[in-house]
């Protein structure tokens, strides 16, 4: 299935550890995907509480699948529910993927040197495949002298695999699930953000407290005052500027 | 307009592929206060999410949302276990 290509490069002066060329085969795919399946699998839970969220949210067997497909990233996808009433709020709920997806453009910027030299369509379709997991599983690897660029595409596709068999056994299993606000499904969102953030949060607590606060202020004076589901953003812009502000004030 | 989810849908996509991709297509070409606003972002994403839906909540909604946390806090990245706390105690709080 996946052929072997050794592209021609230039040594970079700026990333030492890059070697002249960067090679992408089948056993650098084949050790992503093995290294990358138990991290996958713990996050199949993950999935499948997204996909019982999703079917209260209203969202078809064939719309989350879709979307796992298309999308395949879990924390806006959790957003994007949450914010998912009839009529959906198309513009606020794009606006939102994006912000809560930026990081991936960092994220992506760190792989470049492995990826750049190869063809086209191997690293762009590669990146297709760049989630939280398969990133840092990949920079790990690329410590490795003989670093071989099929790792990111092989733990990718084990966690997309994954991720579309969760969420849509979440969402066919879900549909069974009687009534659920007496079973506290609505404050479900709620938890797993809480959750997020907790995750989010290790190693810099002190320092959240100013951009996170103000987030939490703005969002729910927005909330209070406007029409929609601008809150979120709002509230997002002005948190991650509060931490600009801060950090500027301190520097 | 039984169109909308589906626009919905492939919009987040092609946003969502566009910051995956942006990285390997243009390289180091992003201002330096790019990095200084993602540094915050996400935190203050769910952060504006989850305040609002906690206050319309009320009291009950604070009592769950400090066990998810104290769950959370004490399972450190596990994400499940402080849901279902969530979901338990919010459900236990209102058949009080």
């Amino acid at each position: 299935m996946l052929l072997s290509v050794v592209a021609e490069g230039y040594p970079s002066t700026r990333h030492p550890r890059v070697r002249f060329f960067n090679v992408f085969s089948r056993d650098g795919f084949l050790r992503g995907a093995r290294r990358a399946f138990p991290l996958a699998l713990s996050g199949a839970p993950f999935g499948l509480v997204l996909g019982v969220l999703a079917g209260r949210a209203g969202l078809t067997v064939w719309e989350l699948l879709a979307m796992s497909a298309l999308v395949f990233a879990g924390s806006s996808q959790l957003v994007a529910i949450s914010m998912w009433a009839n009529p959906v709020p198309v513009v606020a709920i794009v606006a939102t993927t994006l912000l809560v997806n930026l990081r991936h453009v960092l994220m992506g910027l760190t792989l470049r040197p492995w990826y750049e030299k190869l063809p086209a369509p191997l690293g762009f379709g590669s990146y297709f495949f760049m989630t939280d997991e398969s990133w840092a599983l990949t920079t790990i690897e690329t410590r490795r002298q003989t670093f071989d660029a099929g790792f990111l595409l092989g733990a990718g596709l084990i966690d997309f695999v994954l991720w579309i068999a969760s969420t849509t056994i979440g969402r066919i299993t879900g549909a069974a699930i009687p009534d659920p606000s007496s079973w506290g499904l609505d404050f479900a969102f709620v938890s797993a953000f809480l959750a997020l953030l907790v995750s989010l949060s290790r190693g810099k607590q002190a320092r959240t407290i100013v951009p996170w606060g103000t987030a939490a202020v703005v969002a729910v004076a927005a909330h209070a005052l406007l029409p929609g589901n601008w809150y979120v953003l709002l509230g997002a812009v002005a948190g991650a500027l509060a931490g600009v502000a801060l950090r500027r004030a301190y520097a | 307009m039984r169109e909308i989810p589906l626009i919905t849908i492939l919009g987040m996509a092609a946003v969502t592929y566009a910051t995956r991709a942006s990285g390997l297509l243009f390289g180091r070409r992003f201002p330096r206060w790019f990095d200084e606003v993602l540094e915050d972002l996400p935190g203050a994403i769910l952060m504006s999410l989850i305040a609002p839906a906690i206050i319309v909540a009320g009291v009950k909604g604070v009592i769950a949302a400090i066990a998810t946390l104290a769950v959370a806090l004490v399972l450190k990245g596990n994400i499940v276990v402080p849901i279902m706390t969530g979901i338990l105690v919010i459900t236990v709080l209102r058949h009080l």
